[in-house]
């Protein structure tokens, strides 16, 4: 009985845990007095004086292990066994038992009180009188207007609960403004973000619906995603540098200095740091068709005539040359830095092969850039100016090959004839800058016992600044290895014909058609 | 116990012009507290709160308002089962944007059957610049519920929700709900956590 559970209750309840238990049976309880007294007791209705000497009613008194906490009222009835069956006499047998309340009725619980307890002599079916009794009990209801606040103020805490333990950051700075930002020089910003809430948080910078990363590729954020601990803050660095990669399209307006990142909290909200600030436009990453119109240095000239003069065939829209302008043959910063070199280089060993010095490139850029001081310092490294001139080419917007010819170039870079028919069919500006670097190497090359330089590694060199396809190469960086491999092999099979058609220009001064 | 333990959550997006009292709206309702200081929402936030009648628990989207982060919003809003459109009543072109702008993007950004209440917010200013009729008039033109609130004093920001709860329960399904893009992942989770502390 102490296994007996009630499944309809969860989780279910044992008979022990209800509120009030009634305990009703043929207990089998005797009176301890011999079958005369009991029977003169009974007859006179002295149930005080026979339930004295029950053994149930001592065991209650008692306060022992039985029944322990049950309560039972004064039985008023005689007791109830044992009869012959059918009859209202007490047990005539060889055995004659003395007279008992067997048969009672048990409570236990709080809030019950007891109407009657009776028995019913009328019944003689059995060797028992039945008992019944009546009981009030309380029982316990919901209070509708209660319940409905107590189970509101539940769940307002559970909803409050739920808040409390979302992820809950501060950010010191959402609103980044890098001001004057100037080609290959990286400028740093520091955001906290602060942990003010319960749990530890997971960040994540995310993608913009569908763009393919989270930031523009002229930015850096340093850590991306990490885990900060309650109460602890969490230095982000967000880095704007602007390379040779993405100098042109700054340069052209075609991009801007603009960009919402999108902190993502696990499981929480998403916050927006916007990036923003202006470019200065630089020489590097402008184009050949642009430069020849500038007179003046880059930044004397307002933003939006670069634009103009930025857009593809701006050359051919306006003849400035009616104006009393008039065109150079060539880029005047690559003439500076060619006749710096000229100056400085043509007997320098490692000419193009040793690094330059950031800080003197940045140097060169600003004097190419203000046009102060006129002319690149004297006092500045020949492998820096190197340096710049490669970096120079491999940032124009077009390269000095347009991409539109680069393929055919490819082609073409094993007949001669053919290479050159393409040459001479390129715009002027291009053709002049390419003819005139070229030039300017072969004249390198002839002091080829001085600065040990070698055709073939210039041909390689500067096939890579000069001929470049429209496709940036580094794209995809998640390709798989075989991916990865073919696009190695191809890189370098495009490498030697780069390298070859170059060849063609290095080794003899070639009369154009 | 007659309620059920595990309540369907829903996601509700608040959008519309900056300064209207999106942020205003989700705190009175959340927590029952009101700022009147403002201070532009960078990023999205969201706040839960399980209502008894009907028995659901509430996802609340608030979105910022501001120009620059419009294209950013559609991430937020698409998966939403109800987007709820806050003007100004004192501010009329905060009304025409969301006839010219707001109502078009949750519509080209939603769920089917997705339900769209129109709220015009700050009733208890006395400068009113849009009048409810106008507003309701508009609502019933574009198959959106209507209603005036005060963030300010609570006026009718319990109501709304309901009604909007109400309105989805009846426009979309609870089986299309499930698959409708809300992250159920992270909600288990919680609903687990739920039901051991609604026993405790």
């Amino acid at each position: 009985m102490s296994k007996t559970k009630f499944k309809k209750f969860a989780p279910p309840l044992e008979i022990s845990e209800h509120d009030i238990i009634f305990w009703i049976g043929d207990l089998n309880y005797r009176i301890d007095l011999n079958i005369e007294e009991v029977k003169k007791c009974i007859r006179k209705s002295e149930y005080k004086s026979l339930i004295k000497q029950d053994q149930l009613y001592r065991q209650l008194k008692a306060n022992s292990e039985v029944f322990k906490g049950f309560e039972e009222g004064l039985p008023n009835f005689d007791p109830t066994y044992k009869f012959d069956a059918g009859t209202d006499n007490y047990d005539t047998s060889e055995k004659s038992r003395v007279p008992a309340w067997c048969d009672r009725i048990l409570w236990r619980g709080p809030g019950v009180k007891q109407l009657r307890y009776d028995s019913h002599p009328q019944l003689k079916v059995s060797d028992h009188k039945p008992v019944s009794s009546l009981f009030e009990i309380g029982v316990r209801v919901i209070d509708e207007k209660r319940y409905k606040r107590v189970y509101e103020d539940i769940m307002k805490k559970l909803d409050r609960l739920e808040n409390d333990y979302l992820p809950q950051i501060k950010i010191d700075n959402t609103d980044l403004i890098f001001k004057d930002v100037k080609f290959i020089e990286p400028q740093i910003k520091v955001v906290t973000v602060a942990n003010i809430g319960q749990i530890p948080v997971e960040f994540e910078f995310i993608n913009k619906l569908d763009d393919p990363t989270y930031c523009k590729p002229w930015l850096k954020v340093t850590p991306c995603k990490s885990v900060i601990l309650s109460g602890i803050c969490c230095e982000i660095q967000i880095e704007v540098y602007v390379d040779k990669m993405t100098a042109a399209k700054l340069n052209s307006g075609e991009e801007k200095l603009e960009d919402i990142l999108v902190l993502h909290l696990s499981g929480g909200k998403d916050s927006f740091i916007t990036v923003g600030g202006n470019y200065l436009i630089s020489t590097f990453g402008s184009s050949i068709e642009a430069l020849v119109q500038l007179h003046g240095p880059i930044r004397e000239v307002p933003v939006a005539e670069l634009i103009q003069i930025e857009q593809p065939g701006s050359l051919s829209l306006v003849d400035i040359t009616q104006d009393g302008g008039r065109l150079y043959m060539v880029p005047k910063e690559i003439w500076k830095m060619v006749d710096f070199l000229h100056k400085h280089g043509l007997d320098k060993e490692e000419l193009f092969q040793q690094p330059g010095r950031n800080s003197e490139i940045q140097i060169i850029r600003d004097c190419l850039d203000t046009g102060k001081p006129e002319n690149i310092s004297d006092s500045l490294s020949v492998h820096s100016v190197a340096e710049s001139l490669l970096l120079f080419l491999e940032c124009l917007a077009q390269p000095v090959i347009p991409f539109e010819f680069y393929s055919r170039c490819l082609s073409t870079s094993n007949n001669l004839l053919l290479s050159k028919q393409l040459v001479s069919g390129l715009p002027d500006c291009h053709k002049n800058t390419f003819l005139y670097i070229c030039a300017f190497l072969r004249e390198l090359l002839l002091y080829a016992d001085k600065n040990g330089l070698e055709i073939k590694f210039l041909a390689t060199m500067f096939g890579e600044c000069m001929l470049r396809p429209q496709k940036q190469l580094f794209t995809s960086a998640s390709s798989r290895e075989a991916v990865v491999k073919e696009r190695r092999s191809k890189l370098r099979e495009e490498e030697a014909k780069k390298a070859a058609f170059m060849y063609h220009f290095l080794s003899h001064d070639i009369e154009l058609l | 116990m007659t309620a059920a333990i595990k309540p369907r959550t829903m996601k509700m997006a608040l959008v519309g012009d900056i300064n209207v009292g999106k942020t205003s709206l989700a705190r009175m309702f959340i927590d029952g507290t009101f700022q009147a200081r403002y201070q532009a929402s960078v990023g999205l936030h969201f706040h839960t709160k399980t209502l008894r009648d009907p028995s659901v628990t509430i996802q609340l989207w608030d979105t910022a308002g501001t120009e620059r982060y419009r294209s950013l919003l559609p991430h937020y809003t698409r998966d939403a089962v109800c987007a709820v459109l806050v003007y100004d009543i004192s501010s009329r072109d905060s009304f025409d944007n969301v006839r010219s702008y707001w109502l078009d993007f949750v519509e080209s950004h939603a769920i089917p059957n997705m339900v769209k209440f129109l709220v015009g917010n700050k009733a208890d200013v006395d400068t009113r610049e849009v009048s409810d009729y106008e507003a309701q008039m508009f609502a019933t033109n574009h198959d959106t519920f209507f209603m005036e609130t005060s963030a300010k004093f609570g006026t009718n920001v319990d109501n709304l929700f309901t009604e909007a709860a109400k309105a989805v329960i009846k426009a979309i399904p609870e089986t299309q709900f499930e698959n409708g893009g809300i992250r159920l992942e992270d909600l288990h989770r919680k609903h687990d956590r739920r039901c051991c502390l609604a026993h405790a």
